[in-house]
């Protein structure tokens, strides 16, 4: 929540004591945290079962960069530079980016191939925001938009799908993961692997949740739409 | 007494009074335009608040034209008739009680309702329409987020001037169609139109099917944007966000 946020939820703590309906937003936390990763998740074929951890990864606190010169697995997976921030910004924010060069996931299967494959996010008091960014990236051997809408799926027929800047908040917690890759393949072959993934939650403003501030009023998000032909003035 | 929040300057004294800081109202001007902003970057603009959006927990509200007053004047029922969630934009809050603009004609009526029929939330995003420039811009409080040319509504339809507020999100089965992939429906009505095509002639926000007449005096009052523009509206603006529509078309 901005500082501007929170002096209006003061003022109506005050003022409009009757309305009792003030409350901290869940997930409040008084530090700014995230996390990046560049690869990790679950890669199977008949005889092999393999749960990558997230590599490379860092967390903050404390934060930083850390990077891996490669990935391998061979036939299934490979991957070039992969490297990873996560630090505070401004305002008791937080900002993280994941980058994944020379991608090559299930070839001849899925097929995903990526030059270089990016996400960041951030995080304010006052919200989160994220992107992906998909250069010279193709889906079983289709290329896509370099910087897609969030949340695109991909449908691979009889394999399974791509999820391009996908994008979740929870709790106040922004979660990019610029190719979310689940492959369902017959012959045994599955996989669950999360390409480049950024984690942003900002702390609390000053004063604001858990603080000395006073009340919070949640922030508004946008609706589900409802699936109708309206009726407006066109 | 009765002791009252108010968006403006009565925040401004009240803030004052509280050490809080002062609490702007929305503004109204806009910043300079100049090379290259006609982009979608994050540009600083004037410090502007938050507003707040109130949404009905209850399925009638009781609107009153004061606090003290006996009985309501209407009732609103939630969902809506076009099932959507029934929301105010909040203009006053007072102990037990919230002035808000009201999804009625004629535009730009207020009235009190209980705060306990509702639950408030804050919302950064406003956005700005300018008629004479065909021009939308969305704010996140401090920070321009879009800028955007549309079409607006023609000589004998203009669309109205004034101060609203989105009151639904409409996701039409045909994306293809006039009104594109999202429509937003304001608090508004059409100041000459009685009805549109059977139903009350809301002003909206919506994509098209006719990108080429964006930047034109072309609807019925509606305001119309791009698809990809309207679509990246559809996953941001919170219901409840103002609209102030302001300016005059050459004509």
């Amino acid at each position: 929540m901005t500082p501007r946020l929170r002096r209006i939820a003061v003022a109506l703590g005050v003022v409009g004591a009757g309305v009792g309906l003030l409350v901290a937003p869940a997930g409040a936390q008084e530090e700014p945290s995230g996390s990046a990763s560049g690869i990790e998740g679950l890669l199977q074929t008949p005889i092999l079962e393999l749960n990558l951890p997230p590599l490379p990864l860092i967390e903050l606190p404390p934060g930083g960069t850390n990077e891996l010169p490669g990935l391998s697995v061979p036939g299934l997976l490979d991957a070039g530079l992969l490297q990873v921030t996560a630090n505070e910004a401004p305002d008791n924010g937080a900002a993280s980016t994941a980058t994944v060069a020379g991608l090559a996931v299930l070839p001849g299967v899925a097929d995903v191939t990526g030059e270089l494959i990016t996400s960041a996010c951030e995080a304010t008091p006052g919200g989160g925001s994220g992107d992906a960014s998909l250069v010279n990236t193709s889906v079983a051997g289709t290329p896509v938009a370099v910087t897609p809408q969030p949340n695109t799926s991909i449908a691979i027929p009889l394999v399974g799908s791509v999820t391009l800047n996908e994008q979740t908040t929870e709790g106040g917690r922004t979660t990019v993961r610029a190719l979310h890759i689940e492959v369902d393949a017959p012959l045994g072959v599955a996989a669950d692997l999360a390409v480049a993934t950024s984690v942003c939650q900002a702390g609390a403003a000053a004063g604001g949740p858990g603080g000395p501030g006073g009340p919070e009023i949640p922030v508004a998000e946008a609706p589900t739409p409802t699936p109708a032909t309206p009726t407006l003035a066109g | 007494m009765r002791r009252v929040w108010r968006r403006g300057a009565a925040a401004i004294a009240l803030a004052s009074c509280l050490g809080v800081g002062a609490l702007a109202a929305p503004a109204v001007a806009e910043p300079s335009e100049g090379p290259g902003t006609a982009n979608e970057s994050a540009t600083p603009t004037e410090s502007a608040p938050a507003s707040l959006v109130a949404k009905a927990l209850v399925p009638e509200v009781g609107v009153y034209d004061t606090p003290d007053a006996p009985a309501p004047s209407r009732v609103l029922t939630n969902p809506t008739a076009t099932n959507g969630e029934l929301v105010f934009l909040v203009d006053a809050v007072a102990e037990g009680w919230l002035q808000v603009l009201l999804p009625v004609k004629p535009n730009g009526s207020t009235g009190w309702i209980r705060a306990s029929d509702v639950a408030l939330a804050a919302n950064p995003y406003r956005i700005v329409v300018d008629l004479k420039k065909h021009r939308l811009t969305v704010f996140n409080g401090d920070q321009r987020v879009m800028r955007k040319p549309i079409g607006i509504g023609k000589e004998q339809t203009p669309t109205p001037k004034g101060r609203y507020y989105i009151t639904q999100l409409f996701q039409p089965p045909n994306p293809n169609g006039p009104y594109g992939p999202y429509a937003y429906a304001l608090s508004g009505y059409s100041e000459v139109l009685e009805t549109f095509k059977g139903a009350d002639a809301i002003i909206g926000i919506h994509g098209t099917n006719r990108p080429d007449l964006v930047g034109k005096d072309v609807s019925s009052g509606c305001i119309r944007m791009r698809n990809p523009a309207i679509t990246r509206l559809a996953s941001m603006l919170p219901l409840g966000t103002p609209v102030e529509i302001r300016g005059s078309p050459p004509r």
